[in-house]
């Protein structure tokens, strides 16, 4: 199957600063719109605005965490389809697990390499579609 | 003209230090709301443990992403620590000792950091 271009992306964490390296990270090969979320309810609405070809959840965030935003996604017929991957600072391989049993099409470690990160997102992103 | 991607990459790095200096700036305040939150354990607050892993726990995945490994491994050993404890008590004597040790470790590691600039 031919990988289809990844040109729209919602990041989604409580953190400014890694909020705006990932933009910049995602940014660098000029192929992909990187659109922002804090988090929360907002990040559910901006995915119905943006309708991004993939969504990337911290996993750890006040309020409303990653995987709880995940199934708010798969129970809405609007969100199912659209790939997840999560971002944590705990991606030991039961955790890993836990969330491609969610499924999410993959994990990335934090803390991140913000010059790799975007290889890292696009090889996740071909073997999904694979 | 668009950017090229090395031209680009130069000015995340420029970014990234600029954003890196003011980690070092909130962290200094992050580190005061942690004695602060400390205090407030000391007095019996059992919410304050709440407020110092969210502040140990966005050390821990920034200050590590923008090149403060050793501050981000003590910032994480500071929520593991949190994590480790039982839930819904208030942690006993040796517990606080124990966090008022690791945040002594993450006061002492940021003075380096700032230092180094």
């Amino acid at each position: 199957m031919k990988t289809p271009a990844l040109k729209n992306v919602l990041y989604v964490d409580d953190d400014a600063d890694i909020r705006e390296i990932v933009q910049m990270s995602l940014s660098l090969d000029g192929e992909m719109a990187v659109h922002l979320s804090d988090g929360g309810e907002r990040a559910l609405v901006k995915m119905r605005d943006e309708r991004p070809d993939l969504v990337m959840l911290d996993v750890m965030m006040p309020g409303m965490d990653g995987p709880s935003i995940l199934a708010r996604m798969r129970a809405d017929a609007e969100l199912k389809h659209i790939p997840v991957i999560f971002m944590t600072a705990k991606a030991n391989s039961s955790e890993v697990a836990r969330f491609r049993g969610m499924s999410a099409i993959g994990v990335i470690a934090k803390p991140f390499d913000p010059m790799a990160l975007g290889g890292q997102v696009k090889a996740l992103w071909k073997s999904h579609h694979e | 003209m668009n950017d090229t991607r090395e031209q680009k990459m130069a000015a995340a790095k420029a970014r990234m230090a600029e954003l890196a200096a003011r980690f070092i700036e909130r962290s200094i305040g992050d580190l005061r709301k942690m004695r602060d939150d400390l205090a407030k354990l000391d007095a019996g607050d059992a919410s304050a443990l709440a407020e110092i892993r969210h502040l140990a726990h966005r050390m821990a995945g920034t200050g590590a992403t923008l090149g403060f490994q050793a501050l981000g491994e003590h910032a994480a050993g500071t929520e593991a620590l949190i994590d480790a404890l039982p839930g819904g008590v208030a942690p006993d004597a040796q517990a606080r000792e124990r966090l008022a040790a690791n945040i002594g470790a993450l006061e002492s590691q940021l003075a380096n950091d700032a230092r180094r600039g």
